[in-house]
């Protein structure tokens, strides 16, 4: 008997093992190009396209930081990007909760087709509504400032973000709705104070999304933004690269490498949340 | 005498305060010329690195010899840059003054001024003023100028020599054809896998070449018919589906593992197509890893070199508001001699002056390869084919480039699906003109 635990023990240390072993080599494979940049940050030029690829740089340099964050206004950039993110998410998380809080609760003869509507946007590619959305921002008055980047956020939030906090709504029991509402809460305090709470995990989730989509989006301030001051990081970052394609990699590298850590942080940060939110989704649909 | 002396001293006296006031009208009419034009102007460009840089100091320049004109400049990334435009045209509010090429929403555009007028009411002698080769492609088949030149650049190859010395192989010349070409690129390569050193890197000027490298090309002279299905155009297309079976040139996903630049810089490829505006780019990265050289690319079979040329300059938008100051802007980018000893450091300057003084005399930056070399054949390079009103037809051109480079078709497999509907997006130029 003694002897049969024994070899199940063993057996169960060499499958723990082996998965250790798989999931290290896939994290090496997907952490090679955190490290190739952070590596390339400290090399000279010529080092940085050595091959093999050194990841320990021969001269070791601080100059790519310096230099690439001199070579434009990296400051006003993060400035930008830091409100762009920060409100953008706020609206988002809220309008998208509001929205989804609508379709899990209230049902009438419409909440179908206006759901599969909704879900239908997602559909829609970008450069059909592209210039509607421009002109339309146009006549606002609303071209170059930060605007277009945040408000369209407190309008819906996103189809995508609507499903998944509508799921995750959905797999609250109505119960508590109606304890509340016995207890004298009106819809909006019972959204308010009974169920976003118990959603947490969910709205991280699409706090976490909306930052990490915000923090890089190219296209959108691109579009809508026209003047050095107002420009966002994902806009200043392709500054490195020249028409014909190739680039400045090794100061492309330290100023991405900057701007990759405060988005790194949070997810470390709120990573807990995030699986519980993204696994919790599917639950009842 | 002494009357005679003091009619001679009046006489001199006279003429040379005639000739100062004269001078001084002519230096007023040129400064007040200058200081007439005044009013707002937007300036909308795209680039990235020094060549960006070269333009803003441009706008510098132009900002000092026209002190009223309240310039405002919008610079953006060159990546996804056309849906910006696009958006910014569509609206009306793209800006005075645009970037552009002869290949990119250039020529038949309906959104650009007609420059002959402006031309002529200053009487400039562009043939006199402008580099030889540099204004290409500016000017409509029915005679209308939609831009003025500011730089271009056609392409050298750059060869690793050390990969070529592990070869055995002797350094190609300015003489060869592409079947050496394409021998060469076959004997270069070597290794498996990550390891694989590729003939030539997948760059995005092969697809241009293609058609004209065995003396084919993509559609007539009057963009009326399309040639794609030429025996020699085919046969362009089918030497680089046959380079990517070799593995010479990266596939689909070994191109898309590592950027071109990146490739030909870590030794993982021996040639490398590039224009004057990188060259110092690759200088600084390639450093001392390897010895490189530059050849001109290739001939044709008849004995031509095959080229094909970029160049930027600027034109006026139709619906500018003040297209006093958008010519002047545009003149000054283009023909001003300060401006183009600046472009001189990235790419062949418009202004002919500069292009004979400053930038014959530059040498790319850490090695010993004279910038004038980027430039020799100029002349006779072609216009990069697929922008402008070609760019539909150039789309389809694209798809039948990567039927045979990506999905392993023969060129005439690829053309037979592509022909008739390039056909209809020529067709459809000239029935929208």
């Amino acid at each position: 008997m003694e002897a049969y635990y024994k070899s199940k023990k063993t057996s169960g240390r060499i499958k723990v093992s082996l998965s250790y072993v798989i999931l290290t080599i896939i994290a090496v494979v997907f952490i090679f190009p955190f490290i190739w940049m952070l590596s390339t940050a400290f090399k000279i030029p010529s080092e940085a396209y050595t091959l093999p690829p050194k990841i320990i740089p021969e001269t070791f340099t601080w100059d790519n930081f310096i230099q690439g964050w001199q070579y434009a206004d990296f400051t006003r950039y993060t400035w930008n990007t830091l409100i762009v993110t920060g409100l953008a998410t706020i609206g988002t998380v809220l309008s998208a909760s509001f929205v989804a809080y609508g379709f899990a609760r209230f049902k009438s003869r419409y909440s179908g087709l206006l759901f599969t509507v909704v879900l239908a946007t997602m559909m829609l590619p970008s450069q059909v509504t592209l210039v509607p959305t421009y002109l339309l921002f146009t006549k606002l008055g609303w071209l170059d400032t930060l605007m277009p980047l945040i408000v369209p956020s407190f309008f819906g939030g996103g189809a995508f973000n609507i499903f998944l906090l509508r799921q995750f709504f959905k797999t609250i029991p109505k119960d508590l709705d109606e304890a509340a509402y016995i207890d004298g809460a009106n819809a909006f305090q019972i959204y308010y104070k009974i169920l976003l709470p118990a959603i947490k995990p969910a709205l991280i989730t699409v706090g976490l999304m909306s930052i990490t989509f915000h923090w890089n989006d190219y296209m959108s301030p691109l579009i809508y933004l026209n003047s050095d001051q107002n420009f966002t990081l994902a806009i200043g970052l392709q500054f490195f690269q020249n028409s014909f394609g190739s680039s400045q990699i090794q100061m492309l590298m330290a100023v991405s490498l900057i701007t990759v850590i405060p988005v790194l942080i949070l997810f470390f940060i709120g990573q807990r949340y995030f699986i519980q939110g993204i696994t919790m989704t599917g639950i009842k649909g | 005498m002494r009357k005679f002396s003091i009619i001679l001293l009046i006489g001199i006296f006279v003429t040379v305060i005639t000739a100062c006031s004269a001078n001084s009208d002519q230096a007023a009419e040129n400064s007040s010329g200058n200081g007439e034009i005044s009013g707002d102007l937007t300036v909308f460009g795209w680039g990235g690195g020094e060549e960006l840089q070269s333009r803003k100091e441009a706008t510098k320049i132009f900002k000092k010899l026209y002190p009223k004109v309240k310039v405002h400049e919008v610079w953006l990334p060159a990546d996804n840059i056309d849906v910006k435009l696009d958006a910014a045209l569509a609206a009306g509010n793209a800006g005075d003054v645009i970037m552009m090429s002869p290949d990119w929403k250039g020529l038949r555009s309906k959104w650009f001024e007609d420059l002959n007028p402006y031309i002529e009411k200053d009487q400039l002698d562009l043939e006199a003023l402008l580099t030889q080769g540099v204004d290409g492609g500016y000017v409509d088949a029915d005679g209308k100028r939609e831009g003025m030149p500011t730089t271009a650049s056609d392409f050298m190859i750059a060869y690793n020599k050390d990969i070529f010395d592990k070869a055995g192989l002797p350094y190609p010349t300015n003489d060869w054809t592409w079947d050496d070409f394409s021998a060469t690129a076959k004997q270069v390569s070597s290794g498996e896998g990550a390891n694989r050193v590729y003939g030539i890197v997948s760059h995005w000027i092969l697809q241009s070449f293609a058609p004209f490298i065995y003396g084919g090309m993509p559609y007539n002279e009057d963009w009326s018919k399309q040639t794609l299905d030429d025996p020699n155009t085919l046969k362009g297309y089918q030497l680089f589906g046959d380079l990517v079976n070799a593995k010479a040139m990266p596939d689909d996903a070994a191109a898309k593992s590592m950027p071109m630049d990146q490739m030909f810089a870590a030794g993982r490829a021996a040639m490398y197509p590039l224009g004057v505006f990188e060259a110092s780019t690759i200088a600084k990265n390639v450093g001392s890893n390897f010895q490189w050289g530059i050849v001109m690319p290739p001939k044709d079979p008849s004995g031509k070199t095959v080229n094909i040329k970029f160049q930027t300059g600027f034109a006026m938008n139709k619906d500018s508001k003040n297209k006093e100051a958008a010519w002047a802007y545009i003149k000054t980018v283009s023909l001003n001699k300060e401006v183009g000893d600046l472009y001189s450091k990235v790419n062949l300057p418009a202004a002919k002056e500069s292009a004979d003084s400053t930038f014959a005399n530059l040498k790319i930056e850490g090695t010993d390869i004279s910038m004038v070399d980027f430039v020799t054949g100029l002349q006779d390079a072609i216009t990069f084919p697929w922008g402008g009103s070609i760019a539909k037809a150039g789309d389809l051109y694209e798809q039948t480039w990567q039927q045979v480079t990506v999905q392993g078709k023969s060129a005439e497999e690829a053309a037979k699906a592509y022909t008739s509907q390039i056909q209809s997006a020529l067709d459809s130029i000239h029935q929208s003109k």
